[in-house]
């Protein structure tokens, strides 16, 4: 299925050869990270299905458990058979372990099965911020100021949509997604 | 290759970098690095993506460039000839990244740029000095590095030729760094005659990572070995 999307999209759209990722997917950047569990995983092996994404950090006092419950209130709201992961990235790479992650997605109630939380090296952090265009700056004591937001990334890793207001209503990223769904015309 | 992409590089010795924008806010240490004399040019660009087939025109991915990376060349790997000593635009964050990266360099932190800047300000010198060259339009055709000169430590072309990317551009206008430099936040400034810094910032408030403009390249920096 995932492989015959790709072919026609590369033979369409890009006249690349067929394994060819979409040079705008996020997948390309070439970095790693490590899931709640302490497994290894590059970004790419997100690919197969549509993910919402959002950076955060595990210390954050306001701006992320916003986003946290933008996501849970877009999770509820997704469409029944839709198939959709939520991924948190930390910005945190110096504080933020697997253990971390491990206790923030139990104390947000975030069930394994559709959500993962990633922490890595600072230099991918900032790779995957400068390629969504997400800003952050470490302040004095701890906290990392940043710009919020939401990214809907296609099943190839290509940002289709985003929204930046947490308080919010997701509809407009429910709809992209109903959207992508779609065979192409 | 090496030879190549080899380039002389100024000791910048240890200082501080006051930001600008705020008179309360403790200086940034900047420990001592090397600076590039001379922003990247075309020509050492070339050579980067004759080796690096991934950086060339046709080739890079679109989320590391915008499809107006390097339009100024003749081709993915041809420059005309008398553009090769001019300082490389058209070249993403990424690209300049991976370039330093090939050099076993890395790009300066916004706080070593700035304080390199200031600390080779001849004595006397004024903010305003650049404020001429801001003023003016990029040229279209821009002048060769070797033709910008020498600032007190030796390095050239730091104002003048072209505006240069930073490690860290995209850490600014966020968190209370903004709230420093928008309207009554200003009244902080450190130096509010520094329009000159106050412009720097802002500019690179303005980039994304894959933006290629036509007056912003780079030069690397690098930590001196122990």
């Amino acid at each position: 299925m995932r492989f015959f999307a790709l072919l026609s999209a590369s033979l369409v759209v890009l006249c690349q050869p067929v394994a060819a990722r979409d040079g705008r997917s996020l997948y390309n950047l070439e970095s790693t990270w490590q899931d709640a569990a302490g497994e290894k995983l590059a970004l790419a092996s997100l690919a197969g299905a549509p993910v919402f994404l959002a950076m955060f950090y595990a210390s954050c006092p306001t701006a992320c458990p916003m986003t946290v419950s933008f996501l849970r209130r877009l999770e509820r709201k997704l469409p029944a058979g839709a198939t959709a992961r939520f991924v948190l990235v930390s910005l945190d790479a110096a504080h933020d372990t697997p253990a971390t992650l491990r206790t923030f997605a139990q104390l947000h109630k975030l069930p394994p099965q559709t959500w993962t939380l990633l922490t890595g090296k600072d230099d991918d952090a900032r790779d995957l911020a400068a390629g969504l265009g997400v800003r952050f700056k470490a302040e004095e004591g701890g906290a990392i100021a940043h710009t919020s937001g939401v990214f809907l990334l296609d099943a190839d890793g290509v940002v289709r949509a985003s929204m930046d207001d947490m308080n919010g209503d997701p509809a407009p990223l429910l709809g992209a997604l109903g959207r992508m769904g779609r065979p192409a015309k | 290759m090496l030879g190549a992409l080899f380039a002389a590089m100024i000791l910048v010795p240890a200082g501080s970098y006051a930001p600008f924008y705020s008179k309360s806010r403790p200086a940034v240490p900047v420990a001592p690095f090397l600076l590039d004399e001379f922003p990247v040019t075309n020509g050492q660009f070339l050579e980067f993506v004759a080796s690096a087939p991934a950086w060339r025109r046709g080739l890079v991915k679109a989320i590391f460039a915008e499809p107006g990376y390097l339009a100024h060349w003749e081709g993915d790997r041809s420059v005309a000839g008398d553009l090769r000593e001019s300082p490389v635009t058209r070249v993403s964050w990424f690209a300049a990244r991976a370039y330093c990266r090939a050099r076993g360099a890395r790009l300066p932190s916004t706080a070593e740029w700035e304080f390199g800047d200031a600390a080779g300000k001849p004595a006397g010198a004024s903010s305003r000095d650049a404020l001429v060259w801001y003023s003016t339009p990029t040229p279209a055709r821009l002048p060769a590095v070797t033709t910008a000169p020498a600032d007190a430590l030796g390095v050239h072309g730091l104002q003048g030729l072209v505006w240069e990317w930073t490690s860290d551009f995209a850490d600014l206008f966020v968190g209370d760094a903004g709230a420093f430099v928008c309207g009554a936040g200003a009244a902080d400034a450190r130096d509010a005659g520094d329009y000159a810094a106050f412009m720097r910032f802002a500019f690179r408030g303005s980039l994304k990572a894959a933006y290629t403009t036509g007056n912003l390249g780079f030069r690397c920096a690098k930590d001196p070995s122990p």
